[in-house]
């Protein structure tokens, strides 16, 4: 689906919607901001760690998600983003990303100039104040993945992973918790998740003979919702959102 | 470098059941399962579930066959 310039704003002004309470004259000042709408293929990397960056994405369409690396080679997903999410606000405030940010599905992005945004948040506190919860609530999800990768056995982990996704898709208006096509792979599910991609399959198949969830390729559905959240140690408190 | 299998059953909680542990040495330094079918690509393949001691720097978790991991293990060594 094209994406016109209109709608790539007007994305942006939806998600700073669902922070905060803004007024007319602060949709409008978002919606006078220079961008330049991209694409870019699953699998590229939309910034590296260590580049000076200058611009801020905004993810229109498709999905993407954070990773950091060791020295050997061993990778770790530190959170999956989807439409209307802000990749990089941080570099407003810090001039070189301290991750890598990948594509994992095909996607479309809005390319805002980080000074332009840093502007208006100055000059614009209920923009400001949006920003800054989108920030409290990004740090609020890593919190919830420490614990999750630290201290929940593979079938919670993988479980609230899944949770958290239903539920983040729900927010952004993307569709239903309870049947949706999951983007990622097994092995991007384990380095999510501090597991093998084998235990992500075996945890898989607990999950579907348990009776919560049917798989049909990357296809979920959700059979039961309560179960499930149980299974998955997931209260939702944390991500600060309604849906 | 004395390499010994043991073949064993593993409570998984899955079909994963066949297991195999490794000796090295007299010590017991590896537990493999042999993948079933619900991992579709991987049947058959071997699968690492834990790994005692000194852990090779490149830790691999599958391998093909027994011979192929016998021959990561000294290769590692």
């Amino acid at each position: 689906m094209a994406i016109d310039d209109n709608d790539a704003l007007t994305k942006v002004v939806q998600k700073l919607d669902r922070l905060g309470y803004l007024e007319d004259s602060d949709r409008d000042a978002v919606r006078a901001l220079p961008f330049e709408v991209k694409t870019a293929p699953k699998d590229h990397f939309l910034i590296r760690e260590g580049d000076e960056a200058t611009d801020c994405c905004v993810l229109l369409e498709g999905y993407a998600c954070r990773t950091k690396t060791t020295s050997s080679g061993g990778r770790q997903i530190v959170s999956f983003h989807m439409s209307g999410d802000i990749l990089d606000l941080q570099l407003l405030l810090l001039s070189r990303a301290d991750h890598n940010i990948q594509a994992i599905t095909d996607v479309t992005f809005a390319s805002v100039p980080a000074a332009d945004m840093r502007r208006i948040a100055q000059e614009y506190p209920r923009i400001n104040e949006a920003l800054w919860r989108d920030t409290m609530i990004d740090a609020s999800v890593f919190r919830e993945w420490v614990l999750n990768v630290g201290r929940r056995d593979s079938k919670a982990r993988v479980a609230h992973m899944l949770c958290e996704f239903a539920a983040r898709r729900v927010a952004a208006g993307l569709g239903s918790a309870e049947r949706f096509e999951l983007p990622m792979t097994q092995q991007q599910i384990a380095d999510a998740t501090g597991l093998t991609p084998v235990i992500v399959s075996r945890t898989l198949y607990e999950l579907g003979q348990d009776g919560v969830i049917l798989r049909d390729q990357n296809e979920v559905e959700i059979t039961d919702w309560a179960r499930f959240r149980d299974i998955a140690d997931f209260d939702r408190t944390y991500l600060h959102s309604e849906g | 470098m004395a390499i010994l299998f043991q073949p064993v059953t593993l409570a998984t909680g899955t079909p994963d059941r066949d297991g195999m542990l490794v000796y090295r040495d007299g010590n017991l330094f590896a537990v493999l399962s042999r993948l079933s079918d619900i991992h579709t690509d991987l049947e058959g393949h071997l699968f690492v579930e834990a790994v005692f001691g000194r852990v090779p720097k490149r830790l691999l978790h599958t391998f093909e066959t027994l011979e192929q991991f016998e021959e990561w293990l000294i290769a590692s060594d």
